[in-house]
């Protein structure tokens, strides 16, 4: 029992040195908190309509004015010089 | 051992917040949304477009599209958009990841992304990657809203072309999609 006793202190020893190591340096991941969260759309997939030819996107606040879509990605019409 | 274990704990540990789809909105900070559409492809069914339009894109903030595929109101799966304060501005948008977190207060997720140049010309310059399954934009627009006020408007736009399977499994069709916001705490 005694000859086993020295190397067992010396690797609880270390890990507890890498343990309160990585505590002492562990940074905290950056976190983000809440400020806006839209409305909930529910979307039936198979029943979406389709852009840019369907032009009428499924809308949470306004309507949109179709003719400002464009048809292509990013179906929205060129900003305004 | 007591010590040990108390120190592995606290290192893999993190709070777990979990909460419903609607929260109220706080009237004391400015509105970031505008609008949030979804689009079918007209190239391919399999694919799904979303959008939000905002007056600004802040750097330090995180654009959150959540897609809720089971209706329990929690987001499982999130398309995360960030935006740098440099000058020109650059926009990075993950694919189609699992939130790390859900709730009120969130990390950034764990997933490849698409990065470029916030597009504030005529010409849009779409960010593709081939080996990442989503096409975005992220710009200055025309303000689609309709209506004298919004005549002439400028607006800034983030668009994200995915395929379904990504966020929805086979053979289901029905998903909640919603936009959230965030801001980096202050720790």
């Amino acid at each position: 029992m005694a000859r086993y006793s020295w190397p067992v202190a010396i690797v609880l020893a270390l890990v507890i040195i890498a343990g309160a190591t990585l505590l002492l340096f562990r940074t905290n991941p950056t976190t983000y908190s809440l400020v806006e969260q839209s409305e909930t759309l529910h979307v039936d997939t198979d029943q979406l309509l389709v852009a840019p030819n369907g032009r009428r996107p499924q809308d949470l606040n306004s309507q949109p004015n179709d003719a400002t879509f464009g048809t292509v990605l990013p179906y929205f019409a060129a900003p305004r010089r | 051992m007591l010590l040990i274990g108390l120190i592995f704990i606290s290192l893999f540990t993190r709070p777990v917040f979990a909460m419903a789809s609607a929260t109220a909105p706080d009237t004391t900070t400015p509105s970031y949304l505008q609008d949030v559409f979804v689009f079918s492809s007209n190239e391919d069914s399999e694919r799904l477009i979303v959008a939000f339009t905002a007056a600004e894109l802040k750097s330090d903030t995180i654009y959150q599209f959540n897609f809720d595929t089971n209706r329990d109101g929690i987001e499982d799966r999130v398309i995360q958009a960030t935006f740098s304060d440099t000058d020109p501005r650059h926009a990075t948008i993950t694919e189609p990841a699992l939130p790390e977190r859900t709730g009120e207060t969130i990390s950034p997720a764990d997933a490849r992304r698409l990065s470029g140049p916030v597009s504030m010309h005529a010409s849009p310059e779409i960010l593709m990657d081939r080996d990442i399954a989503i096409r975005a934009f992220a710009g200055l627009r025309d303000d689609p809203r309709g209506g004298p006020d919004f005549a002439g408007a400028q607006t800034y736009a983030v668009v994200v072309e995915l395929v379904l399977p990504s966020i929805l499994a086979e053979h289901k069709s029905d998903l909640d999609i919603w936009v959230s916001v965030y801001e980096r705490s202050i720790n």
